[in-house]
């Protein structure tokens, strides 16, 4: 099977909720496939609004997010979900739902309205998923039995079963302690490694995503900050603009890390 | 936690099943005539008895009727609430019967020709009804609050049109307030078939979105991600609902809390899952209103009880506890 074959881009993407404002301004970048970009910025930079916007949710004003140069508004929703999944901060499931019944509803891209009970080929992403993400052994338990990390792990499992190319992830350690951070986050780079993913992280921590991604892209005020390779991007003076902050980047031991001096006060205009 | 074992689900099935049966010859002997269940058969199939005769001809269409029609308002209970995401939908309390009610109503009185077409009529005015609520309660999901008092507006607004029209029709017009009512006696066979026809309708739009209503569990932004439409997905399995639910009224009438107390208990039993949840509300709710109306012709004797106010009367203390249960169920 060939891999890496799906690019993902955006070109002169400009979107506001109302009209007048814009939340996002001339956004353009690409996503090197294969390889894990972070997505940074302060709250209200654009970001969540430019994950909608990959994921098809919300339609840009102007502009146009490319999936191997194609406009993913002329894109079947299925096709799309076949390339691309996407896993969430938050969600939410009925309390009765078994970890294998929701891994399940990952083909659903594969499946149409005629189609009852899964074939061979469903059975086996649905196994690989729950194998890979470590949650085969409580495939049959209630997803509201489990843990916080636990049930972030069986939604990257329902990702995963749709067997996509491109992994966008909302946020995805927010809610967890730093433990399960890290699980996550060594499970994502394992899925990128192993299996050749592109993933594309909205993250807050500089330090992970300093150590996780490969490449990042630094958003303030609805436009692209900074991006390249997340050692050029993160630096002292791209963190500083970003953040409202006095950052110090060190380097310890060979490895790079970002400690926050002090903050700026912020001041209303 | 619970747990939804096969075996639970099987019991559930098969006591609910029994329960039906037996219903059954309790409705076929309640009331003036009576047969026993040998002398019903030998009736039936092998040579004439007048009772068994007349009981063929008046309460076999009605007892079917209710059998029928449970089921249909139940498994429109379920398919309701997977759409608005909240177990407090039910098609009788936010107006969609109503709706349906007064278009029927406007028909046969207006239209009398086209009485034939009652459910497409009613279908009608259960659309616009379920609309109403839909857009009015709407705000990204839809609150239990929020939906319940706009519904409750929308029904108490049908249900005055309605009785307005009823008023000023006179009492010669009784087919108001027989729809009204929801009045199940003098059901015929007719009346079987048309009900018949639609629950083959709707037991096949059921296998076919039934997998589509458990995607709806998710939330939106997941089942986006999965590659499903999911205004398309809601408007389409409301559809079906809106249309079981004017089914049922225009053959049989208004009833509330049926489609809301029966796929209640049934997801007690069964678990959330609609591959089971939605053939076991059928099967309870079609004992639930046979029930409902076996008690409404027995308790008063010879006075009859219509079914709707049974249901009201045992559905409105049991609204109010699910109310009071929902936060422990469904809130987090």
């Amino acid at each position: 099977m060939e891999s890496n074959k799906y690019d993902l881009a955006v070109s002169h993407l400009s979107f506001g909720y109302e009209k007048g404002s814009k939340i996002l301004d001339d956004v353009s970048f690409s996503v090197k496939s294969g390889e894990i970009t972070t997505l940074a910025g302060a709250n209200g930079c654009g970001k969540s609004t430019l994950f909608h916007l990959l994921t098809g949710r919300l339609k840009p004003d102007s502009g146009e997010v490319l999936l191997n140069n194609r406009n993913i508004e002329n894109i079947k929703r299925k096709d799309f979900s076949k390339c691309i999944a996407v896993v969430h901060q938050y969600n939410t499931a009925p309390d009765d739902l078994t970890v294998r019944k929701l891994v399940e509803m990952g083909r659903t891209p594969y499946r149409n309205i005629l189609s009852y009970g899964s074939n061979k080929e469903d059975e086996r992403a649905v196994e690989s998923a729950l194998e890979i993400t470590d949650t085969l052994k409580y495939a049959d338990r209630m997803i509201s039995s489990l843990s916080g990390g636990q049930k972030q792990r069986v939604w990257l499992a329902l990702a995963l079963a749709q067997s996509p190319e491109i992994l966008l992830l909302d946020e995805i350690t927010t809610y967890l302690d730093i433990h399960y951070q890290y699980e996550i986050l060594n499970l994502i780079k394992k899925l990128n490694s192993e299996q050749k993913l592109t993933v594309i992280m909205v993250l807050h921590d500089i330090n992970q995503a300093i150590e996780f991604s490969d490449n990042a892209i630094i958003m303030k005020d609805g436009r692209v900050l900074a991006s390249g390779t997340a050692d050029e991007v993160i630096s002292k003076a791209n963190i500083d603009y970003a953040f409202r902050v006095n950052a110090c980047i060190t380097s310890l031991n060979g490895r790079k890390y970002c400690f926050i001096e002090n903050w700026k006060e912020d001041d209303f205009e | 936690m619970k747990r939804y074992s096969k075996s639970k689900t099987a019991v559930s099935f098969g006591v609910t099943a029994a329960a039906i049966l037996f219903m059954f010859f309790v409705a076929i002997n309640a009331g003036g005539l009576e047969a026993t269940v040998s002398q019903l058969f030998r009736g039936m199939f092998i040579e004439y008895d007048k009772t068994v005769a007349i009981i063929l001809e008046l309460r076999f269409p009605r007892v079917i009727v209710a059998l029928l029609g449970g089921a249909l308002m139940a498994v429109s209970g379920v398919l309701m609430q997977a759409v608005m995401k909240n177990p407090l939908a039910d098609p009788g309390i936010i107006g969609v019967t109503s709706g349906a009610a007064f278009a029927s109503v406007i028909v046969t009185a207006f239209l009398p020709s086209l009485a034939a077409f009652a459910p497409f009529f009613s279908f009608v005015g259960g659309m616009i009804a379920f609309a109403l609520v839909y857009l009015l309660a709407w705000n990204g999901t839809v609150s239990p609050l929020r939906l319940i008092l706009v519904g409750v507006a929308i029904d108490a607004f049908f249900t005055g049109l309605t009785q307005a029209f009823g008023v000023a029709a006179g009492e010669t017009y009784s087919g108001a307030a027989s729809i009204v009512n929801a009045n199940i006696s003098l059901k015929t066979w007719s009346d079987v078939k048309l009900l018949a026809i639609y629950f083959v309708i709707a037991a096949v739009c059921c296998f076919l979105i039934a997998g589509r209503c458990n995607l709806l569990s998710l939330s939106d932004m997941t089942i986006h991600g999965l590659g499903i439409n999911v205004n398309r997905t809601r408007i389409l399995i409301s559809v079906v609902s809106v249309l079981l639910a004017s089914v049922f009224t225009a053959v049989i009438g208004s009833v509330s809390f049926l489609g809301l107390i029966v796929p209640h208990i049934a997801r007690l039993l069964v678990g959330s899952n609609h591959k089971v949840l939605i053939p076991y509300s059928a099967l309870l709710g079609a004992f639930v209103f046979l029930l409902a109306d076996t008690v409404g012709r027995v308790i008063a004797y010879p006075y009859e009880i219509s079914s709707s106010i049974i249901m009201a009367v045992i559905g409105g203390p049991m609204f109010i506890i699910l109310l009071k249960r929902s936060r422990s169920i469904y809130g987090k």
